[in-house]
């Protein structure tokens, strides 16, 4: 089963437009430093609500939710997501 | 059409028409500053490199201009009847002024709107109210012989962020740039404003007005100060507030009242461009938009939303006791753009040593080793690496920059 971890990784990898390969990244590292942006953050968003059939509610749509995998981790989690880890 | 926020049913609320551009406001700023106050009606494919419906969807009500001509797309938006317009940048304000009219909405008027987007009719208008401006005239390929003195600046009549814009010195020079310009682009050549005798180290002459005016009301925020431009006419960032003295701060904000009144400016948030120079504070330009950048800096400083404040004006709602300045804090961003003649990023290193740079507060890597680049496109799309972040004096922003400088490698072929 794939883990959130994972999960996360590979919209970012599809979806993120990123300079380095999302695999190689820390937990924390900041994804707007590799290259990261406003657009590409949004269609991370929409993947991840698309991969875990939730909706991020406005409150939660700000630059800090998407700075670090841990941050977008941590954010699902609030929304109900379980890591299968 | 006014609306008085407090009456506004917490389910029901009104909504704006908001041309979202691409680069601008993040979308997630754009909704954060529509939140208990309006629904944004997100208006796309106005123009070729625009957002498109798909992504917006998500997020609201969505009307797609693609494909359709000026008065099909104004007669489209009139359908929808939004109870405001807005804008949030240059390009779609002749048409968001031509939906406010048939609406009876709060707009730049269609004539304001026609001296807001070509800068020269908008000179002409300055010069017909007694306003100084320098000497232009139109030129084009083919026609170039005009009566403006060398050096002169090159620039689109239409155009944002400095985008194909040139210090010129000679009509050879201005022939041989319109040759490799779209041709279907119309072009002004205007006199250069001399520098002032600035001695300041990392500050540039130009400063900008942030201003609201609400029924012709002009009630200027804040001035803007700018980093020094990259070759050939490119914006390296802006800090704010503007270092400038009280004594020019009151002349620049003069010289924008004057322009604003000129050009039957009675709603809207502008951003006006003015040079301090050997003669002092002259005007560059008025836009009749919130500044590139200027929403986040005015919010990372303490100031208001700009954004909000842009859907507030469009909705006519009661603007209340603005938040104050924290003057004790600069807030600045840079953008680290190639040299002029580069055409690739080959390697972005030490960023995270630039973000441990203290007073930096955002780092964000906007081109990959590899992207193509391209000096004559803003540099707000066209930037390698953009910096953010607050400080507290003159000189330590002055150290931060030269930090920034020494830490980062960027090289490009």
């Amino acid at each position: 089963m794939t883990t959130l971890d994972e999960t996360i990784r590979s919209v970012l990898k599809t979806q993120g437009r990123l300079a380095v390969d999302a695999e190689t990244l820390g937990e924390n590292d900041d994804l707007y430093m590799s290259g990261l942006s406003s657009h590409s953050s949004v269609n991370v968003m929409l993947a991840l609500e698309n991969e875990f059939d939730i909706e991020f509610p406005v409150e939660l749509l700000t630059k800090a939710t998407f700075q670090s995998i841990s941050n977008v981790r941590a954010t699902l989690e609030k929304l109900g997501v379980k890591d299968s880890a | 059409m006014a609306v008085d926020e407090k009456e506004i049913p917490i389910d029901v609320l009104p909504r704006v028409a908001l041309f979202q551009p691409e680069p601008g406001p993040s979308l997630f700023e754009t909704l954060a500053a529509s939140r208990d106050l309006c629904q944004i009606v997100w208006i796309v494919g106005w123009q070729p490199g625009e957002p498109t419906a798909e992504v917006h969807r998500r997020f609201g009500e969505v009307v797609d201009l693609s494909g359709l001509s000026f008065q099909e797309a104004v007669a489209k938006m009139e359908s929808v009847r939004p109870d405001g317009v807005a804008v949030l940048s240059d390009a779609p304000i002749a048409m968001a002024a031509a939906v406010a009219e048939r609406l009876n909405l709060l707009f730049h008027s269609v004539e304001t709107a026609r001296l807001l987007s070509d800068k020269m009719a908008q000179r002409e208008a300055l010069g017909a109210a007694g306003l100084p401006v320098p000497r232009f005239g139109a030129v084009r390929l083919g026609n170039t012989d005009v009566d403006v003195p060398f050096p002169a600046v090159l620039k689109p009549r239409s155009g944002a962020g400095s985008r194909d814009t040139f210090k010129v010195e000679s009509n050879d020079e201005v022939a041989d740039l319109l040759a490799s310009c779209d041709p279907q682009e119309k072009f002004i050549l205007e006199e250069w404003l001399s520098d002032s005798t600035n001695q300041r180290k990392f500050a540039a002459d130009l400063v900008s007005v942030e201003t609201i005016v609400r029924d012709g009301d002009v009630r200027h925020l804040m001035v803007t100060g700018r980093f020094p431009f990259a070759l050939p006419f490119r914006e390296t960032g802006s800090f704010m507030p503007s270092d400038l003295g009280d004594d020019d701060k009151n002349a620049v904000r003069e010289v924008a009242t004057s322009a604003i009144h000129a050009l039957g400016i009675t709603d809207g948030i502008i951003h006006t461009e003015v040079k301090m120079t050997l003669d002092g504070a002259r005007l560059v330009e008025v836009n009749g938009r919130v500044g590139g950048s200027i929403s986040g800096l005015m919010t990372r400083i303490g100031g208001p939303s700009m954004t909000r404040l842009v859907l507030k004006v469009a909705l006519g709602v009661d603007l209340g006791v603005l938040p104050s300045v924290n003057a004790s804090s600069i807030g600045f961003y840079r953008l680290l753009v190639g040299p002029i003649g580069a055409t690739k990023v080959v390697a972005i290193e030490h960023l995270d040593e630039v973000s441990m740079i203290p007073g930096v507060e955002e780092v964000s890597m906007n081109k990959r080793p590899g992207d193509e680049i391209n000096a004559r496109l803003s540099a707000f799309t066209d930037n390698a690496v953009r910096v953010d972040g607050l400080v507290h004096s003159y000189e330590e922003l002055l150290d931060v920059m030269e930090r920034i400088d020494a830490t980062l490698t960027l090289s490009f072929s």
